[in-house]
């Protein structure tokens, strides 16, 4: 399985500025590739390209070859800085849970969800509670590439090292490719093999 | 304020309930108790044909509120058609929707009514259409902003990349936004669609006068009004603004128990 961008341009709309140009890297399911670049400069634009929230303006966004499918399961799955955003407030999370599919207790346990939260509701539970959740729906379909948009930022250190380890081992197991993306260097270097530094030279 | 609801919508039960069976009473002609000022026997005072203005105005609030909830029913249920029309139907739905909703705003209001209720052959139909097919367009334009913004919440984005389909998450996603205001925006509809039920019914566009509606009440206590007798169209004037501020105090009361929720 190979993701790939290939040419891309992309901006919001017709008079705004180019957020990227001329970009391509691809990415197999074998891989854990990290990228680094300073804030505002688009990473999370990156990753809806790539995830098919967006649809880039030139260029293609490929997998094996084909165009993402529109319509229906998307084989690549992206996880959002923000859960709370992610999350609908009015649903409890058993059922946000149950939206990504089957996820087994183990899966639950290693993450650190605690069944009592499964009856509550999202404005109630802290980030860093939510952003597991976000993980493991991410995780209960089949995705065959998983792009993590700074999903750790808010997090403390030992919550950080239960969800990587865990995300890292279902990674491998399942042959899933792993895009990083942040801004922390150190962090990049730990959980993937290969590291992209993106510079701002935009004009 | 919960309590409140329920004193509200107990009270206009009862009202409907009452008004009812006072049918008989409120058509009863006697012509030896014409005229009467409010008594003991005769709370609210007779007519010019002996009719007990009590029971009058009783069956004509709940003849009101009766119309009032079909009207307003068929209305919102419009509202919810129109606007969902708009979210999902594309473009070019859309369009057509806001330009139907700009359309019907721009018309006056009044006469609209009147022009669809002599249409329909006025009567009891003829009010209920005319008001259900004109009040829906406020209601309507709010449903659209509503699931509009819904529609671009990333939680929605999601389960679409989920691979759900759209009536998962209309079900699912958005009905759980949306009921609420449905809900709120219904009941709203309510004390306007009495109003206007009862400002046709006045201007003879409406109900016929054998009915005892409110609007008729008013319409002949008008003559009577010169001559110093005040009864006939104070007290079923001055119940019809009591019922019409009861349901906005229930719509307002309701919006705010459920944002805090």
């Amino acid at each position: 399985m190979l993701l790939e961008m290939r040419d891309v341009f992309f901006r919001y709309h017709k008079k705004a500025p180019w957020i990227l140009k001329n970009m391509s890297f691809s990415i197999s399911n074998t891989e854990r590739i990290g990228i680094i670049a300073p804030s505002g400069f688009g990473k999370t634009t990156l990753c809806k390209l790539l995830a098919g929230y967006e649809t880039p303006v030139k260029g293609k966004i490929l997998l094996d070859g084909k165009p993402l499918p529109k319509k229906g399961y998307c084989p690549v799955q992206m996880i959002w800085q923000h859960p709370e955003m992610a999350v609908n407030t009015k649903l409890p999370m058993k059922k946000v849970l149950e939206e990504g599919g089957e996820i087994t207790e183990e899966m639950m346990k290693k993450l650190g969800i605690q069944k009592q939260w499964l009856s509550r509701f999202s404005p109630t539970l802290s980030g860093g509670e939510l952003q597991r959740f976000c993980i493991a729906r991410a995780l209960g379909g089949n995705p065959d590439f998983l792009l993590a948009d700074e999903i750790s930022t808010m997090l403390d250190l030992l919550t950080q090292s239960q969800i990587w380890h865990f995300l890292l081992e279902e990674v491998e197991k399942r042959k899933i490719g792993l895009l990083v993306v942040s801004h922390d260097i150190r962090l990049l270097q730990q959980v993937t093999t290969k590291q992209i530094y993106l510079q701002n030279n935009i004009s | 304020m919960k309590k409140r609801m329920l004193y509200i919508v107990l009270f206009l039960i009862l009202i409907m309930i009452i008004g009812y069976f006072c049918n008989e009473g409120a058509v009863d002609t006697d012509f030896a108790h014409k005229n009467i000022g409010p008594s003991f026997y005769y709370p609210f005072g007779t007519d010019w044909m002996g009719r007990n203005l009590f029971f009058r105005t009783l069956r004509g609030l709940s003849i009101s509120l009766f119309i009032g909830i079909i009207a307003s029913s068929i209305s919102a249920f419009i509202a919810l058609f129109i606007g969902m029309t708009a979210v999902f139907g594309g473009k070019k739905a859309d369009a057509i929707v806001t330009w139907m909703i700009d359309f019907m705003m721009g018309l006056p209001h009044l006469l609209l009514l009147i022009v669809l209720s002599m249409a329909v052959g006025r009567e009891l139909k003829g009010v209920i259409l005319s008001i259900a097919l004109t009040h829906w367009t406020s209601f309507a334009r709010l449903i659209r902003s509503e699931l509009f913004q819904l529609k671009e919440k990333n939680y929605i984005k999601i389960a679409e990349k989920l691979g759900k389909g759209k009536v998962y998450i209309f079900q699912k996603h958005m009905l759980v936004h949306l009921l609420p205001q449905f809900i709120v925006g219904w009941v709203l509809l309510f004390p306007h669609a009495i109003l206007h039920e009862s400002s046709m019914t006045f201007l003879g566009f409406g109900l016929s006068s054998e009915q005892p509606a409110i609007g008729i009440l008013l319409s002949e206590s008008m003559q009577y009004l010169v001559t110093g007798r005040w009864w006939p169209a104070v007290f079923p004037g001055l119940f019809l603004v009591i019922i019409v501020l009861l349901l906005y105090c229930l719509g307002k009361d309701l919006q705010k128990y459920i944002s805090q929720k």
